[in-house]
């Protein structure tokens, strides 16, 4: 669990990544040329960037025809934000309790 | 698409800022309502060993280095998040606090950034084990004060 949850935000760590990861929550699958597309990467580049992204379950890849397609794992992106979501709401805690230790005081 | 490596949090209080720049940096008061016993100064640079007294935490021991202090505008720290002692070298977050004048009182704004580092992984962790306490007292707050951002 430790590690794996490492893994998906050390993969999240990197504005490449991050960028693929949001042209594929658009929808669509889509191959390696088309995300080569618009950007200044080599194939090479995006290739070694999907492999960290598949390697953290956060996106898998399809075989179509001759092609190989990329898609979201939408649950484990899920995941990501919940972990991120259970800190702020800690922060939300501890908000409160100043906000009320001030109010009531004072 | 939500921003994953960083957190951000808004409240607004009653009082006069200055009141609430004294609740944050005061160290006796800010250790009442962040639940720790807090040991040292909060001036930047300081590294500030803090003794958890939040239900459920009592005991554990962690510690904060003050980045910035600039009076009654922001208050930073950086951290290993999570409970167990880190490694050495671990990555930290860092902790902002901003504060700003607003009409009847102070709105204060926490920054938590850093979270493509490593560190959440513990972090993600030592949550996973206290979900159910937090979800349980998040629902008693919320019942209690509707929740400001």
């Amino acid at each position: 669990m430790k590690s794996s949850a490492a893994a998906l935000f050390a993969a999240l760590g990197d504005e490449t990544r991050l960028r693929i990861v949001v042209r594929l929550a658009e929808g669509a699958p889509l191959s390696i040329s088309r995300l080569v597309d618009g950007t200044t990467l080599t194939r090479q580049a995006i290739t070694k960037h999907l492999h960290v992204l598949e390697g953290a379950r956060l996106i898998r890849g399809a075989r179509q025809g001759r092609e190989r397609l990329w898609e979201l794992n939408p649950r484990r992106l899920a995941e990501a934000r919940r972990a991120l979501d259970r800190i702020a709401n800690e922060w939300d805690a501890r908000l409160l309790r100043l906000k009320e230790t001030l109010e009531e005081k004072d | 698409m939500a921003d994953l490596s960083r957190i951000e949090r808004s409240v607004f209080i009653r009082a006069p800022r200055a009141r609430v720049w004294r609740a944050i940096t005061n160290v006796a008061e800010f250790s009442a309502w962040f639940r720790v016993v807090a040991e040292g100064e909060f001036a930047p640079g300081a590294r500030v060993r803090m003794t958890s007294t939040h239900p459920g935490c009592e005991g554990i021991v962690f510690f904060i280095e003050i980045a910035d202090v600039e009076p009654e505008r922001t208050f930073s720290w950086r951290w290993h998040p999570g409970a167990q002692q880190p490694p050495e070298d671990e990555p930290q977050t860092l902790v902002e606090f901003h504060l700003t004048e607003e009409d009847g009182g102070t709105r204060v704004t926490v920054i938590e950034s850093g979270f493509e580092q490593i560190s959440l992984a513990r972090r993600a962790a030592a949550f996973e084990d206290n979900t159910k306490g937090w979800e349980f007292q998040l629902n008693a707050l919320d019942g209690y004060v509707g929740r400001e951002v």
